[in-house]
C-alpha cells in the first residue's frame, strides 16, 4: 500500500470513529503497515506527525475500558472541517491575488486550496510583490486565535508574572502581534505583546468563560501598555519626522507650529516605552511637559553621558 | 516529484470541491489545485478509489468515476468538507489581504474586501482580529508599485534621517517590504548612485516620470523571497557594551554577535550604516552603554547625548 493511500485511510478512519482507537486497532483497520512491531511503530508515528503537520488535530484519549489506560486516537469532524465562507469566484480570486502579492509567514498554497483552490483565469504576471515581516509571531497568534474562537483561557508567563488570560482580541500593529483580554491574575483588562511572552502558552478547556470581555481593550501605543498612573505628556516633533510620528499619533489632536513642527499630548502609562519612542526621533523631538517627564528625560541623558 | 504528504494536502482539498461541484473537468481540478494532470489521474484511479473505512465494502469506499475528462466523486463523507484554516493561516491571509488593500492598484479591492469580510464572519474573527499595516499616504504605494511594474523611474522628495536633510531623488523602485509597521521601498537611487532603501513615511511626494529603468536588474517573480531587508554585508561594524536588561531596544535589528562581558554587560556587534542612526540607538539604550569599537564611524556617547540635551536647554555635566 502506498504511503498516500495509507495516510488517506488513516485520516478517514480517524474521522469516522467516535471512540478513540488504539494504535493496534488502527494497524488492523488500515492494513498496509509493516509486519514487524518496531517498524509499524515508526511508520505509525511518522504518519501521525505528517497529519499533524498538515494541521489535523489528532486527539489522544484513553481507549474505553482499558486498565491501565491505553492511548487512543480520533479526529473530531467538527474540529477538522471549517465553516464554508461561501466565497464568490471573484472574491476567491482576489484573495489569491493578495496571497500571491504579499509574502507573509504561515501563508502557503495549501491555505488557499482549503478555500477551493485557484479559480480559472487567475494569473499574476510579472509584478512587484511585498513582503510583510511578522517576526515569526503568527504561529503563536494563531494558537490564541483558536483560543478566542473557542473561549479557552490562555496561561503564560509575561514580565516574570504567570498570567491566566481570557483572550478577546488579536491585533497586528507596527509589525507585532498583540493579544488583549481579561487578565484573571490582575483582575483587569490587559494587552500583551506576543514576542514578550516567555515559554509556551497553555490553553484551558473550551467555553470556560463568557464572552463578556469579547471586545477587550484595543491595542494602543507601547507607552500605553503599562500599570503606571496615567500621565499626560506633551511632545514636540520636528517637521521632518511628522509623517513617521503620525503613524502612532493618527487619532491624536496635534497642533501645528509656525516652524512646521507639531505638538501632541499623549497619555503615558509606561514611561520607559514613552522615552524610547521619543528618543527614536533623536534630536528631532523634545518632551515639553510635564516637568517630571522632562526631568526623567534629562536624567536619562545625563546618566547615559556619565559613563 | 510531489511527496505523498503534498499530494494528500491537495486531495483532501480537491475532493470536497469536486463533490460540491457535482463533478468537474480533470483540467480544471489540475489547474485549481496545482496538481499535474497525469499524477492527479493516477492518484484518483489507483489511490482514492481504494480509500474508505472497514469493512471496505463498496458502500464504505470512496467512489471515483472518470469519464470523458470529467471526474465525479461520491461516498466521500469523511472528506466532504475542506479542512479548516489553522489560526496562523487565517491571520496570515487576513494580513495579506489587508496589506494588498493598501498596496494594490485597487482593481479587485471590492472583491477582496468582501472576501475578507466573509472569511472573518465564517471564522468568528470579525470583531476579534485587527490588522494595521502601517499608516501612510495611500496614494504613494500604488503609484510606486505601478512604476515598478512598468519599470519607470519616479522622483521622490525624501527626508534622510542619516543626513538630517531633504532632497529630491530619482529612483527605480523594485522592492517593497513592511517591517515593524514601516513600509519600505527599495531600488536604485540615481542621486546616491547605488541601491538604497527608503522608508515610505519619510517620502513627502512622488512624481511619476517617463524615464525607463536603466540600472536595475530585471526582477523575477521566481526568485526565492528573501528575509533580508537589504544587504548589510558591506556596512561598517560597530561594537558596544550595554546592560543586559535593555537588550529589547535591539529588537529585530540584524545583530552579528552578542557575547557576555566580564562586567555583566553584553557586548554587541552589529552593522551600522550611519552615525546619526547609531547615535539615536545609543541614547535609547541609555545608561551603561559604551562604544568599544566604532569602526569608521566617529561616534561617542557623550556627544550623542549632548545633541538631545541641547533640546532641553541642558548640557552633560
Amino acid at each position: 500500500m502506498s504511503k498516500l493511500e495509507r495516510l488517506l485511510k488513516l485520516l478517514a478512519v480517524l474521522l469516522d470513529t467516535t471512540i478513540p482507537l488504539s494504535a493496534e486497532d488502527l494497524r488492523i483497520r488500515i492494513g498496509g503497515y509493516p509486519d514487524r512491531d518496531d517498524s509499524f511503530r515508526r511508520s505509525f508515528e511518522r504518519d501521525k506527525d505528517d497529519l499533524r503537520q498538515m494541521g489535523v488535530d489528532i486527539r489522544v484519549l484513553p481507549v474505553p475500558t482499558t486498565e491501565p489506560p491505553i492511548d487512543g486516537y480520533l479526529v473530531d469532524q467538527d474540529a477538522y472541517a471549517g465553516q464554508d465562507p461561501g466565497l464568490e469566484a471573484d472574491e476567491l480570486a482576489a484573495l489569491h491575488l493578495a496571497a500571491a502579492l504579499v509574502r507573509v509567514e504561515e501563508l502557503g498554497n495549501d491555505t488557499l486550496w482549503k478555500l477551493g483552490g485557484r479559480p480559472e483565469g487567475d494569473a499574476l504576471d510579472d509584478t512587484t510583490g511585498v513582503q510583510v515581516d511578522a517576526g515569526g509571531e503568527t504561529t503563536v497568534a494563531g494558537v490564541l486565535q483558536e483560543a478566542i474562537a473557542e473561549r479557552r483561557t490562555a496561561s503564560f508567563t509575561y514580565a516574570d508574572v504567570d498570567r491566566v488570560l481570557e483572550p478577546a482580541r488579536l491585533s497586528f500593529t507596527r509589525g507585532h502581534w498583540y493579544v488583549s483580554g481579561f487578565d484573571q491574575t490582575r483582575n483587569a483588562d490587559r494587552v500583551f505583546r506576543l514576542d514578550r511572552i516567555s515559554g509556551s502558552i497553555e490553553l484551558g478547556a473550551s467555553g470556560v468563560f463568557e464572552a463578556r470581555s469579547a471586545r477587550g481593550p484595543q491595542v494602543t501605543r507601547t507607552w500605553e501598555l503599562g500599570d503606571e498612573e496615567p500621565l499626560d505628556a506633551t511632545v514636540q516633533i520636528e517637521a521632518s519626522m511628522i509623517s513617521t510620528a503620525m503613524i502612532q499619533l493618527e487619532d491624536h489632536e496635534v497642533a501645528e507650529q509656525a516652524d512646521g513642527s507639531i505638538v501632541a499630548t499623549v497619555v503615558v502609562r509606561n514611561s520607559e516605552m514613552f522615552r524610547n519612542w521619543v528618543l527614536e526621533f533623536y534630536d528631532n523631538a523634545v518632551v515639553l511637559g510635564p516637568p517630571e517627564m522632562r526631568a526623567m528625560m534629562i536624567d536619562w541623558l545625563q546618566r547615559t553621558a556619565d559613563l | 516529484m510531489i511527496s505523498a504528504k503534498e499530494r494528500m494536502a491537495r486531495l483532501i482539498a480537491a475532493i470536497p470541491w469536486i463533490v460540491a461541484q457535482d463533478g468537474a473537468p480533470v483540467d480544471a481540478i489540475a489547474e485549481r489545485f496545482d496538481y499535474p494532470r497525469d499524477l492527479l489521474l493516477a492518484d484518483l484511479n489507483d489511490v482514492v478509489f481504494y480509500v474508505g473505512v472497514p469493512p471496505y465494502t463498496p458502500d464504505t469506499l470512496i467512489e471515483v468515476l472518470i469519464d470523458d475528462d470529467m471526474v465525479w466523486i461520491s461516498y466521500a463523507d469523511w472528506f466532504s468538507r475542506p479542512m479548516k484554516l489553522s489560526g496562523g493561516e487565517l491571520l496570515s491571509l487576513i494580513t495579506a489581504g489587508e496589506t494588498a488593500l493598501s498596496f494594490d492598484n485597487q482593481d479587485t479591492a471590492g472583491a477582496l474586501a468582501r472576501g475578507l469580510t466573509k472569511l472573518r464572519l465564517a471564522t468568528g474573527s470579525n470583531d476579534t482580529v485587527d490588522v494595521q499595516i502601517g499608516s501612510i499616504d495611500r496614494t504613494f504605494l500604488p503609484m510606486m508599485r505601478a512604476a515598478a511594474d512598468e519599470r519607470l523611474c519616479i522622483d521622490i522628495d525624501y527626508y534622510s534621517f542619516a543626513s538630517n536633510s531633504r532632497a529630491t531623488r530619482r529612483i527605480e523602485p523594485n522592492r517593497f517590504f513592511v517591517a515593524d509597521g514601516n513600509w519600505y521601498v527599495g531600488g536604485y537611487c540615481h542621486l546616491a548612485a547605488g541601491e538604497r532603501l527608503f522608508r515610505v513615511d519619510r517620502v513627502e511626494s512622488v512624481e511619476p516620470t517617463t524615464e525607463p529603468f536603466s540600472k536595475s536588474v530585471s526582477h523575477d517573480d521566481g526568485d526565492e523571497p528573501t528575509n533580508e531587508l537589504f544587504s548589510l554585508d558591506d556596512a561598517p561594524r560597530v561594537t558596544f557594551a550595554m546592560p543586559e536588561d535593555r537588550i529589547w531596544v535591539l529588537d529585530r535589528l540584524p545583530i552579528d554577535e552578542v557575547v557576555p562581558s566580564d562586567d555583566g554587560r553584553l557586548v554587541v556587534t552589529l552593522p551600522v550604516s550611519s552615525s546619526r542612526w547609531l547615535e539615536q540607538l545609543l541614547v535609547r539604550i541609555g545608561p551603561g552603554v559604551t562604544v568599544i569599537d566604532g569602526g569608521p564611524l566617529r561616534v561617542d556617547v557623550k556627544s550623542a547625548t549632548s545633541r538631545v540635551m541641547v533640546r532641553y536647554g541642558a548640557t552633560p555635566t
